[in-house]
């Protein structure tokens, strides 16, 4: 941790996240309207005294909705990332130690996951599901997302801990009669702990991005809900008239991706033993 | 060699069985029948017979199953339900070109900026062109293509007037997409690069190669770059993947006639077997491609063929 701390760019960023977390949490009592509410007589004007940012073509305001709109990003990365982290440590560890059955099932359904590219799959099941809601779009994309992503953990977690298996404390816990389940929580689990932490920041940077992704396709969360990938793609038509709509939520996404980017690749250096002293 | 290939190629076709079997089942989750939208206001039960035998959904899914994967093979990929009643391997003809040559030449240019950006950051590690190409880097990554494509359009097209904003008739149109998708995996080739090159300088036959008196230049060309660029290939398929996908969002933004603009029309209009196809074209083609890399990996590094045989 000290190490961590005594980074600049590590601490910068966890600065960034902070203050969105913040922001998200404290949005009622920040924005000064609700997300949803339309000025009428105030439609894609510049920052007023009424709209800290201005409004859009509805007459929405951009501060309330960047403010949401965080609360959707952050929500979806850290608890898809919960959900992937959950799923692919059990299959993961469950894999290595057991072996056989669990293994060869494991690497075949992860292999055809692997198959479909990137976001495709979350864009077909999304694309299909078609939500009618918008709060059942919004648990859509929840399980679009951690179905997409789970097996890369469950990968990372069943390679670390193959090679924590052969190791002679694991061993030497069998041998006096642990069992099993001791052994997984006890000795595999804490010891794969570094690897997971940080593939899961460096992953919540990308499950934010994906969400962004569906949203901008307008296959995401849905209107009233605000997305910044949304007031991205609704911002496209006013890029001439109106650019500073584009410029806001575009900021505000890549600040918050490169940041979890950022903290990712800070913790590997600082997890990293042989880094330590350097 | 062969053995090999007939390895790599035994454990794609199981793959590829598993993906069409998802893509057709996918079409089961949809809310409502596609026959509700076929038949719009009309509420005849006899028409609606009539349509779902015609479909051949009023058979068991399994053999539905059966019809779609024995279609697909032979290029029936069924009839688009909006455009139409158009086949779909027609719409796909049609659009796919265009796709593709965005696809490649995003691919070349990623390589083309990529490649030598992390061979730079390798050889000054920890110094400003490290810092800069890393840092660069971690920029692009973080800014999605949907990002990007506006700021560049507001940029070239509308404040500089030296490119067009959107549409696909002449090079001039290609640049900004091009860019735009090259963007990541060129971000993602100059890390590896880096940190491949950077592994390999550290080895025995490197020192041994400036020990016989050969030049930086020499040794970087004719002992590093070879070793150092094997997990780049690997990583030029999983690009691959990323430029289908991508492909969705840049055609979107810049009005391409491409299989992603269709597609996202196709989704919003709840045209599934559209949805299907492409989900099944693009999965496929995906295989092929790690398939063919992991074989030129094979062809290059007999370590890998020695590994998978024995």
């Amino acid at each position: 941790m000290a190490r961590l701390r005594s980074n600049p760019v590590a601490v910068l960023s966890m600065c960034v996240i902070g203050a969105m977390v913040l922001g998200a949490v404290f949005a009622p009592f920040l924005s000064g309207h609700a997300y949803d509410s339309v000025d009428r007589q105030h439609v894609l004007v510049g920052p007023t005294r009424g709209h800290l940012l201005g409004t859009d073509n509805q007459g929405q305001d951009q501060w309330a909705r960047l403010l949401y709109g965080a609360r959707v990003s952050l929500s979806i990365g850290v608890i898809v990332e919960a959900i992937e982290v959950l799923i692919g440590v059990t299959l993961g560890l469950l894999a290595a130690y057991k072996g056989r059955v669990w293994d060869t099932l494991l690497m075949r359904v992860t292999d055809a996951m692997f198959a479909f590219p990137d976001l495709l799959f979350a864009i077909l099941l999304v694309g299909i599901l078609r939500p009618s809601s918008a709060f059942a779009s919004f648990l859509t994309v929840f399980v679009a997302l951690a179905l997409v992503n789970w097996p890369s953990m469950a990968r990372l977690v069943r390679g670390q801990a193959l090679a924590l298996r052969e190791k002679e404390f694991v061993e030497a816990a069998r041998a006096i009669g642990v069992p099993d389940w001791q052994v997984i929580l006890r000795h595999l689990l804490p010891n794969t702990l570094s690897p997971i932490l940080v593939a899961a920041t460096v992953d919540i940077a990308n499950v934010v991005l994906a969400e962004a992704t569906l949203s901008f396709l307008g296959i995401g969360i849905q209107p009233p809900f605000p997305s910044w990938g949304r007031m991205i793609s609704d911002a496209l038509p006013y890029l001439r008239s109106a650019p500073m709509l584009l410029v806001y939520p575009s900021v505000a996404l890549a600040m918050l991706v490169l940041s979890f980017n950022f903290l990712g690749d800070s913790l590997r250096d600082a997890l990293d033993p042989r880094m330590r002293g350097q | 060699m062969l053995v090999y290939v007939a390895k790599r190629l035994a454990l794609a076709v199981p793959t590829l069985i598993v993906v069409s079997f998802i893509t057709f089942f996918l079409g089961f989750l949809a809310p409502g029948s596609p026959i509700d939208l076929l038949m719009g206001q009309h509420g005849d039960p006899e028409v609606r017979r009539r349509l779902e035998h015609e479909y051949g959904l009023d058979l068991p899914p399994l053999v539905q199953y059966e019809r779609f994967v024995l279609n697909a093979l032979q290029g029936d990929l069924g009839r688009s339900f909006a455009n139409g009643e158009k086949p779909v391997s027609e719409l796909i003809a049609e659009q796919f070109p265009t796709t593709a040559l965005l696809a490649c030449l995003a691919i070349v240019t990623a390589m083309i900026m990529g490649l030598p950006a992390g061979v730079a950051a390798a050889l000054y590690q920890n110094r400003l062109p490290d810092r800069l190409v890393m840092g660069s880097v971690l920029l692009l990554v973080s800014t999605p293509p949907f990002v990007l494509a506006p700021l560049l359009m507001l940029l070239f097209a509308l404040r500089l007037e030296w490119l067009p904003a959107s549409g696909w008739e002449g090079p001039a149109y290609w640049v900004m997409p091009v860019l735009v998708l090259a963007a990541r995996p060129a971000a993602l080739m100059a890390r590896l690069m880096r940190s491949s090159l950077v592994e390999v300088l550290r080895q025995d036959y490197i020192r041994t190669a400036y020990a016989k008196g050969l030049s930086t230049a020499q040794v970087i060309r004719r002992h590093a770059l070879k070793n150092a660029f094997l997990p780049v290939l690997t990583a030029l398929g999983n690009s691959f993947g990323y430029l289908l996908t991508g492909s969705f969002v840049v055609e979107t933004v810049f009005g391409i006639p491409g299989i992603g603009y269709e597609s996202i029309h196709c989704i919003l209009a709840r045209d599934y077997p559209v949805i299907q196809a492409v989900a099944l074209l693009v999965a496929t083609l995906f295989i092929s491609v790690n398939l063919v890399v992991d074989v030129l990996y094979a062809l290059v590094d007999p370590r890998v063929r020695y590994e998978a045989v024995k």
